[in-house]
């Protein structure tokens, strides 16, 4: 297929994302984790209906690393929040332990399987068990906050789930700097760093670009320079990191982490680089699973069902501890650690871009193995996290399986407007009182009741009183101006 | 470029050009350390940084009141493969594919700037400048091609009919002017008055003009250049056939957009992408001219819909990013060695190409009783000259191979200097026609209200 086709067709797949889920009408429909898109890349790709060819990838793999660096980005940016709501650090220590057991359960299995296996020894037994633990250590918050609103559940396990799964981003994302860093040369590049100065440079080069996208943000008002600071900075990052042959994702990471802790205007920039998540995920979704080979045949499936169900065993394990040693975690059983076992578009990302930079049977094996954890993930985790959700009474009686219907999203926003949260209320009594917007918005960061937003992008969102107010037009993506703007 | 910023402080300032040093410092030991690279990975970083430094640059070369276009040249200039060489030849070339969905931005744009009834009341205004300023460019131009032609290296051989043929060629080169280059500044300054009003109108009306002249004069050429060679019915058939072609399939966008416009009107930045480079593809593929299809679009949805007012603004919205990137590898692009070469063909050219503006302005200003300040000033937005002359001196250099590549070169250097100095003029002229600052009340888009929530 003509790469201007599949140009097309991406976009065209960006705008019906875009279109679809910025708005309030499918709410919580489709696939927790977007596991769907996925499924779609591995049917129009070479081993499905081959309407996209190896070559043809070959030729978006620039587009391919850009997308998958812009979502580190963003989860570099809200690391430590969820929503707009700071992640208590223990919480983040939790999640990112977690996320740590499983890295290495997986990668460890995996290391001891693979010569037996696939005959892989030496420096690349290293490499796929590294990269094969990065793709199995994430809980997709995407999933987590797709059940929470899907069945209204509200609780402090619902909370620790949520904060978990936001914490935990940060491990795949360490893990490929360390890996890229250690990695063989990429073809074509000419440089030959030490293990240990590629990764310094790696994070250091997202830190210093981060930190002087703060501060020109903090100069700049105007939100369409602000854009174009950030995809410029983003970009040159992308270009000087890949040119190093250093791990782009992780250094956009790192820039995103940058962002979050030198600009004055933090939540505003999550806010704005929210807007681009899901028009990003799902291309980048079809895009990984159309790399998907299956040439090795099903000696490398073994290897990939071992990492997958060391996976299970050490989400499994790590249930277990975090009901033993939280208080919000002591009403689950102990298979809580199976609600955790949704793996989604980050996983995909870190699959695909290990698979573009080792290409060979390390990165076909690891680029599998997201896939394989994704479905699966999709699978158990939803269920598993709304049993012990119901165990730990949070998901009321009674609760609907179907989005929540719009007059709900409306009352409950007057609800948080009562409580003197903005809204409708609160829009209404500015306009009695002519008082500024800022004087009746709260800087409670729970005010961004996460039910009222869409699952898959910010839940920062809700908090916006336009949104909830009918009269502002629902929902301020009606005016396309943050879309339009990236 | 997306319109008046708020007046910086001191401090700003120096955030910026910290900011400016520290992203070309990054870059440089990049490129010292690893020197090659795969092409794909140049153009990624290459592109986020022409991006950026043409931002940071524009914004600091504000101070000493120069437009943010020339600092987007500035940037693409000292970066590009002449001077520091970050970003370099073959990251220019591909990076040449946002020209697509810039050009196509700046057609829809200008379209949608030209009012009906605005039109029709300086209908007579403008039939007499279009007249004047082509005719008298195309035979200055003409008459100093002729006089410079033993000096010049691709002519200097040829005989005599070729070269009246190839002063033709140039003439109707001169004639073009630069959309891109009057939104630009436009777009930055947010001017209200006859001189930015009526270059609008101009610039775009002449850009039809300068498509059916250029078919003419190549057809001209063809049997000058090629004594056994005849002027075919076929020829025009075929300029027909594209012109009629582009603007009913024009029409038709249009009214698409509108209906959009109206009913969707959210997503527009992946509409434009696929009108950038979906449309635009299909469009070459069936021969049609892009530009000449996306004005009509423009002006389409301009005056048989209400919803030209979005549309502007949409395109500002997404254009503040593309048009930097545009203009900053337009820079990068200036072939300085050829220019130094050409200086003394390529300043004859360019300044007697700018005299008969000036002229030609002055004299249709007289003749249609334009006010003092459009007979002072209403010429110099008609100076710059950029991607759209290059565009057409290679489509020169296919249809004439035998001088078309030196042919292509000169334009190349004459339009380096029209394209540094050009806007500069135009913000000079702006400024002291006192259609810019407190006082210009905002028309249209480019002039509607920003969101700035910071």
């Amino acid at each position: 297929m003509n790469a201007y086709l599949i140009l097309v067709a991406l976009l065209v797949l960006t705008y019906a994302g875009s279109a679809l889920f910025r708005g309030r009408r499918i709410r919580g429909y489709g696939l927790p984790s977007g596991a769907e898109y996925l499924v779609l890349g591995i049917v129009v790709g070479p081993i499905g209906l081959a309407a996209v060819t190896r070559s043809t990838l070959g030729s978006f793999e620039p587009l391919s690393v850009t997308a998958i660096s812009w979502l580190s980005l963003l989860a570099g940016a809200n690391l430590g929040f969820s929503g707009d709501r700071s992640v208590a650090k223990r919480r983040t220590a939790g999640g990112i332990a977690l996320g740590m057991l499983c890295l290495v359960g997986s990668g460890a299995a995996v290391f001891l399987a693979a010569p037996s296996l696939i005959g892989i020894t030496g420096e690349e037994r290293i490499y796929l068990a590294l990269g094969v633990g990065c793709v199995c250590c994430e809980t997709t918050r995407a999933a987590v906050r797709w059940v929470t609103e899907r069945y209204g559940a509200r609780g402090p396990l619902a909370d620790l789930m949520h904060d978990m799964a936001e914490a935990d981003d940060a491990v795949p994302f360490l893990g490929i700097a360390v890996l890229f860093a250690i990695g063989p040369r990429p073809e074509g590049a000419v440089i030959a760093l030490p293990s240990w100065v590629g990764l310094i440079v790696t994070l250091a080069l997202g830190g210093v670009l981060g930190a002087t996208a703060s501060a020109l943000v903090d100069v700049e008002k105007r939100r369409t320079e602000r854009w174009g600071i950030l995809l410029g900075t983003a970009l040159l990052n992308i270009g000087v990191a890949m040119r190093l042959g250093l791990s782009a994702p992780s250094s956009m990471f790192a820039m995103g982490i940058a962002l979050n802790v030198f600009s004055r205007h933090g939540q505003q920039l999550r806010t704005m680089l929210a807007t681009t998540e899901r028009p990003i995920t799902m291309p980048a979704l079809v895009l990984a699973g159309a790399n998907l080979d299956l040439s090795d045949g099903s000696s490398m499936w073994a290897l990939v069902a071992i990492a997958v169900l060391a996976r299970v065993l050490a989400k499994g394990l790590g249930g277990i501890a975090v009901g033993q040693m939280s208080p919000a975690g002591a009403k689950s059983s102990p298979l809580l650690g199976l609600g955790m076992l949704s793996s989604g578009s980050l996983t995909a990302c870190v699959g695909l871009a290990t698979a573009l930079r080792f290409p060979g049977p390390v990165g076909r094996a690891v680029l599998g193995t997201s896939i394989a954890s994704a479905i699966l993930g999709e699978i158990i985790g939803p269920a598993m996290l709304r049993r012990e959700l119901g165990f730990a009474g949070e998901i009321q009686d009674g609760a609907s399986k179907t989005p929540v219907p719009e007059s709900h999203v409306l009352a409950a926003a007057s609800a948080v407007a009562r409580r003197g949260r903005g809204g409708i209320l609160a829009a209404r009594a500015r306009s009695r009182t002519n008082m500024p917007k800022g004087d009746l918005r709260t800087s409670d960061p729970r005010a961004s009741d996460h039910r009222l937003s869409d699952p898959r992008t910010s839940d920062a969102r809700a908090s916006d009183p336009r949104r909830s107010d009918p009269r502002a037009g629902v929902d301020a993506s009606d005016d396309g101006r943050e879309g339009s703007s990236t | 470029m997306s319109g008046a910023a708020p007046r910086k402080t001191l401090g700003a300032r120096i955030v910026q050009a910290a900011a400016l040093v520290i992203i070309f410092g990054i870059l440089l030991l990049a490129t010292h350390y690893a020197p090659e690279s795969r092409s794909v990975v140049g153009t990624v970083a290459g592109l986020g940084f022409l991006l950026l430094a043409g931002t940071l640059m524009s914004e600091l070369v504000e101070t000493i009141g120069l437009p943010h276009l020339s600092g987007y040249l500035i940037a693409g200039l000292i970066a590009g493969p002449h001077i520091l060489h970050l970003v370099d030849h073959q990251s220019v070339e591909q990076l040449s594919v946002v020209n697509t969905l810039a050009l196509a931005l700046i057609a829809l744009a200008g379209g949608a700037e030209l009012r009906i009834d605005q039109l029709r009341e300086s209908a007579k205004a403008l039939a007499w400048t279009m007249l004047l300023q082509c005719g008298l460019v195309l035979v200055t131009l003409f008459g100093v091609f002729m006089a410079l032609s033993p000096y010049i290296p691709f002519t200097a051989s040829l005989p005599i009919t070729s070269v009246v043929g190839i002063a033709l060629l140039w003439g109707v080169l001169g004639m073009t002017r630069s959309p891109s280059a009057v939104l630009g500044i436009l777009s930055q300054l947010r001017p209200k008055g006859p001189v930015s009003e009526f270059t609008l109108a101009f610039v775009m009306a002449s850009d039809i003009v300068v498509v059916v002249s250029l078919s003419l004069a190549m057809t001209f050429t063809r049997v000058l250049v090629d004594p056994t060679g005849s002027i075919q019915l076929s020829d025009f058939k075929e300029l027909g056939h594209e012109l009629l072609g582009s603007t009913a399939l024009g029409s038709t966008l249009g009214l698409v957009l509108a209906l959009y416009l109206r009913f969707v009107g959210k997503q527009l930045l992946v509409v434009f992408l696929l009108i950038g480079f979906g449309l635009t593809e299909l469009l070459r593929y069936v021969h049609f001219d892009p530009l000449l299809s996306f004005m009509v679009a423009g002006f389409v949805v301009q005056n048989f819909s209400s919803q030209g007012e979005k549309l502007l603004h949409e395109i500002e919205q997404a254009g503040a990013v593309v048009f930097v990137v545009f203009f900053a590898t337009a820079g990068a692009h200036l072939d300085l060695p050829l220019l130094y070469r050409l200086w003394p063909i390529a300043l004859t050219l360019a300044g007697s190409r700018a005299l008969a503006t000036y002229v030609a302005g002055r004299v249709s200003a007289s003749i249609t009783g334009g006010g003092p300040m459009m007979r002072k000033w209403g010429w110099s937005g008609l100076v710059s000259q950029a991607g759209l002359t290059i565009g057409f001196s290679v489509v020169v250099a296919r249809a004439f191979p035998e001088f078309g590549e030196g042919f292509r070169s000169l334009a190349i250097g004459v339009v380096a200097l029209n394209e540094m100095f050009g806007p500069i003029l135009f913000k000079f002229g702006l400024d002291r026609a006192g259609e810019t600052g407190p006082k210009s009340e905002p028309t249209s888009t480019r002039t509607a209200p920003h969101p700035d929530p910071g």
